[in-house]
């Protein structure tokens, strides 16, 4: 048949059309669909999580969502369905020999392309993670906005939790991460912090809580009546839980800050924060509470000498949010004490974050050595081979701007006035006698 | 080709020969004998070829041509007169074409009547038709013929032609008249604000309703045939000195290009006309409505009327035009505007979802948000069907319902929809055999393709979705793009009338882009368009806003005018 076209007699202009519309549509057909791939073929992971299993090994463990167990709408919710999340691992020599080992087990093709989060066990990430990551950064399914985060112990732990009120455990993680955008690092910005010069990079830590104790005062059965059905809501279960931040030397964690470090490196870092300080006034044990609403840094590097001399400073805007002392907040010179009282202890947990880096961890994850890079870039090249030693001697003059711009919808001056925990003269008295 | 009988032949050869001996003077044009006998053939053998024949002033003989001519045609009258005495004279016409009561008040009882005394036996400087025509006739439209092409045209066009002994010319009276329906408003192209009138199937008609729009001399209306069988009359409306004459000039020489045996609806010579006729885009507007058709004469188009036909042919077109409804000019321009963005957001719905969910559900699942692709894979969970053969199901059956609706009547349509909508929507997918997100693309789509302010339009999308979906399930998104890509090569190429089909976006004219993109306030629209209205580029001298400031400049304000008037 194909003989036909390549007969001698000239084929007229509407035999070639059809011969030409004959070879594409057999074109197509031929080709096929053959890398077609249905989503019910699908094995969709919303969740990785990898730990060390062995000296040469890793254990990969996969939360992969059930589609015929998530709760659509209209298909008759009602009963507390199981959660869609099923949970398998797989060892490896490598993330690739694992994930092997893994489809062998599933009779569906895993498909990365909709994981939310990349957990690390401790151990592993102590070793270093960059050929863990190599595959989520090379492979085209894996997406760079992936979600990542380091657990203390068993990464598969968490995985294994029950998500309590998102439909995936995966899920619950990233919600968790992205109500707090300080603790929204993805594989992307861990990546991009490795790549750049002079700045190490941080990551999440994320547990499993502890289940609260069993509270068995809350259920007061009386004889009298009849015994009440159990409590069907669930009371503290097990679920993720985000604690701080850890800290990196090159792609290996070296130590955990917790929350109000991690918050004070995140603004040195010139993150934007999301978060609220409580802080006692005037070394009393009555506390006001502040949202942070706007954060900038600044950094410069002076040299004097050998020395490095690091002038930070920072600004930030706060809202009141909870006044327990029941201090003047409409008066300005109140709110200025409070800015002070602010200012001191937002500098405590600068220095302290700053000297655990300094002298316990050694990693350079304020970024000096990118200041100084981009201060003096002749000097960095000088430095930069021996920057790990000349990290820890960083001098840093700190100064902390805050103002506070709202006090919140209530004053002294509306409704019943409250006992004054704390007169404006003492608490002056206290916040200047320091 | 009809035999006449041997017995009509003869005695026709007969008279024939007789007419031929009286006026030697008229067969003296026939140089030589063969001529003659070729006339003689003529005469004898073809029925078509009688129309060729002159008229001659024995009536006994026309009457004899036109009756060949016309033979079982049971609406065929001839009525023989005698007047102006005693003069024989017959009067023919197509029972049914003509105005009978017009017919026999005007002409028939002038012509017994009043035009019995007149001493038409008296040798006179005119011959009798003249007189008639001028005199006695009481006929607006009267012409006068010598041919029996003329004559049989005419009487088919619902004249009554006079013939009269003794004379070679038929008097044409126009009593014509034919039922037609009532001007009323168009179903296809219903407005809910704007004129509601309908062209209707009668030409004259339908000229007068363009002509009430635009009175002007200037508005011309030229008539061309087409249609060997039809003769089916044709007007090229346009407005000269806005209207390109070389544009008229090509439609009226691809009007006359047109042989066809016959023109039954405008929509033959819209696929006469056309540039490409291979492709699935109308290239030529047909609409229902007068209104439009004045609007695009406005703009330097040409419109073709075509008689029997309500739809009329605005020609050339552009894609933009295509996607404006009337009604986008007849509402405030703000919501006009938003209505065509709208217009072309579905425009791209109806082309492109279908293949973009086969696509993006066979071949890119990592498109899909992560939520929704959960959701995806929990619905089509247990559907025996790969999405493309799922979707073509459906895209199908919607189809077919919705030819199936056009073609019922009315209220059996309405039942037809309600239990295919059921069945195919509520059960297909309790059954298991299509999934819920199937129904949403069909639905939307088939919602998408109904935006099309024009029918012709929409189903070209419509059709073309099908190739899209079937490149979408062998290629991916790849497939999909190609497609586009493919028609978009198309839609650059193909020209209207010789006008480009995208401008003003492919040549790109970046002024008139505001008509394309919103619906410009009409004070705003200062241009006609540039490649149709260039004879005549301004629609309307500058600074046309109204507001309060412009009563102040030149005319009083209406506040003032009865002040004015109370003064004196």
């Amino acid at each position: 048949m194909m003989g036909a076209a390549a007969a001698p007699c000239s084929p007229s202009l509407l035999r070639r059309w059809l011969l030409g519309g004959l070879v594409a549509c057999l074109a197509a057909v031929c080709a096929g669909c053959w890398d077609r791939i249905e989503v019910t073929e699908l094995a969709i992971i919303s969740g990785v999580a990898l730990d060390q299993a062995g000296p040469q090994s890793v254990r990969m463990t996969v939360s992969i969502v059930a589609p015929t167990r998530v709760r659509t709408p209209g298909s008759g919710a009602g009963e507390a369905s199981p959660s869609p999340d099923v949970v398998i691992s797989a060892e490896g020599r490598t993330v690739v020999d694992a994930a092997v080992a893994l489809q062998a087990k599933t009779g569906r093709r895993l498909f990365w392309g909709h994981i939310e989060v990349i957990l690390v066990g401790e151990a592993l990430a102590r070793q270093g993670l960059a050929p863990v990551f190599d595959f989520f950064a090379r492979h085209r399914q894996p997406r760079l906005r992936t979600l990542v985060a380091v657990v203390p112990g068993d990464a598969s732990d968490v995985l294994a939790t029950m998500a309590v009120i998102e439909p995936s455990t995966a899920a619950a993680v990233t919600r968790l991460a992205e109500l707090h955008p300080a603790a929204l690092i993805t594989l992307k910005d861990f990546l991009a912090d490795r790549l750049e010069q002079g700045r190490e990079a941080v990551v999440p830590v994320i547990r499993v809580a502890s289940r609260g104790a069993a509270q068995p005062g809350t259920l007061q059965i009386s004889p009298d009546k009849e015994p009440d059905p159990p409590p069907s809501v669930q009371r503290d279960p097990l679920q993720p839980e985000l604690v701080g931040l850890a800290v990196f030397r090159g792609d290996r964690v070296v130590g955990y800050l917790d929350w109000s470090e991690s918050v004070a490196l995140l603004w040195v870092r010139g993150q934007s924060i999301v978060s609220s300080v409580t802080v006692p006034l005037g070394s009393t044990d009555q506390h006001v509470s502040l949202t942070i609403v706007r954060s900038a840094t600044e950094m410069r590097p002076r040299f004097e000498g050998d020395r490095i001399v690091m002038e930070m400073r920072l600004f930030g805007e706060h809202d009141l949010i909870e006044d327990t002392a029941g201090v003047d907040t409409d008066s300005p010179r109140v709110v200025k004490l409070i800015e002070q009282e602010l200012a001191e202890a937002i500098s405590q947990s600068v220095r302290r974050a700053i000297a655990k880096l300094q002298k316990e961890f050694r990693s350079d994850a304020f970024g000096f050595g990118a200041a100084v890079r981009r201060a003096d870039p002749a000097r960095w090249r000088e430095l930069s081979a021996r920057w790990d030693t000349v990290f820890p001697d960083v001098v840093v003059e700190l100064e902390v701007q805050t103002f506070i711009r709202r006090v919140g919808l209530t004053s002294r001056s509306m409704g019943t006035p409250r006992p004054q925990l704390l007169t404006d003269d003492e608490l002056e008295r206290r916040v200047m006698g320091r | 080709m009809p035999q006449p009988d041997a017995a009509r032949l003869a005695s026709l050869s007969q008279e024939a020969a007789r007419a031929l001996a009286r006026y030697e003077d008229q067969l003296g044009r026939l140089s030589s004998v063969k001529e003659r006998a070729q006339r003689l053939q003529i005469l004898l053998t073809a029925t078509q070829t009688l129309e060729d024949l002159p008229l001659c002033d024995v009536l006994a003989l026309n009457r004899r041509t036109l009756e060949h001519l016309f033979e079982a045609c049971s609406d065929f009258i001839m009525r023989p007169l005698s007047i102006a005495g005693g003069r024989e004279a017959a009067l023919i016409y197509l029972d049914g074409l003509v105005d009978s009561k017009r017919l026999d008040d005007l002409a028939l009882k002038a012509l017994l009547y009043d035009a019995f005394p007149l001493a038409g036996s008296e040798p006179g400087p005119a011959p009798l038709s003249q007189t008639l025509e001028k005199r006695v006739v009481a006929v607006s439209q009267v012409r006068s013929a010598s041919t029996v092409r003329e004559v049989a045209d005419a009487v088919l066009h619902g004249n009554a032609a006079l013939l009269i002994d003794g004379e070679p010319t038929a008097l044409l009276l126009d009593v014509s008249s034919f039922e037609h329906r009532s001007v009323d408003e168009p179903q296809n192209e219903a407005v809910i604000r704007g004129p509601r009138e309908g062209l209707v199937e009668s030409l004259r008609v339908n000229t007068a309703l363009i002509r009430r729009r635009l009175r002007t001399p200037e508005l011309k209306l030229d008539p061309v045939r087409a249609g060997h069988l039809s003769r089916t009359e044709i007007v090229v409306a346009y407005i000269r000195g806005i209207a390109p004459d070389v544009l008229v000039q090509e439609v009226k020489r691809r009007l006359t290009r047109i042989r066809i045996d016959a023109v039954i609806d405008s929509a033959y010579v819209e696929e006469l006309i056309e540039d490409d006729p291979y492709s699935p885009f109308p290239q030529v507007l047909a609409t229902e409505r007068p209104d439009i058709v004045a609007a695009n004469l406005l703009e330097g188009r040409v419109a073709v009327l075509v008689d029997g036909s309500s739809f009329a042919l605005v020609v050339p077109i552009t894609l933009w035009s295509l996607m404006q409804a009337s009604e986008d000019y007849y509402e405030r321009y703000f919501i006009g505007s938003a209505l065509r963005l709208l217009r072309y957001l579905f425009a791209l719905i109806a082309l492109t979802v279908p293949a973009f969910y086969i696509a993006v559900t066979t071949f890119h699942h990592e498109m899909i948000p992560s939520a929704l692709l959960l959701t995806l894979a929990a619905t089509r969970e247990g559907i025996p069907f790969p999405s493309i053969v799922e979707i073509l199901m459906m895209e199908i059956s919607f189809e077919a319902l919705r030819e199936a609706g056009v073609r019922l009547p009315k209220t059996v349509g309405a039942a037809v929809t309600i239990v295919g909508a059921l069945i195919i929507g509520q059960a297909a997918v309790q059954a298991g055999i299509v999934s819920a997100p199937v129904i949403i693309v069909v639905a939307l789509t088939g919602i998408a393709s109904f935006t099309f302010p024009r029918f012709n339009l929409g189903i070209a999308v419509r059709l073309l979705r099908f190739p899209l979906m079937f490149l979408a399930g062998v290629l991916g998104l790849y497939g999909l793009i190609l497609g586009i890509l493919v028609i978009t090569i198309h839609l650059a190429g193909l020209r209207s009338l010789g006008i480009p089909y995208l401008s003003p976006v492919a040549p790109l004219s970046v002024g008139e882009l505001a008509d394309v993109v919103v619906r410009p306030p009409i004070w705003a629209r200062g241009f006609r368009p540039r490649l149709t209205g260039y004879p005549n580029p301004r629609r309307q001298p500058p600074r046309v806003k109204s507001g309060p400031e412009s009563w102040e400049e030149g005319e009083p304000s209406p506040g003032a005018a009865p002040a004015e008037g109370a003064a004196p």
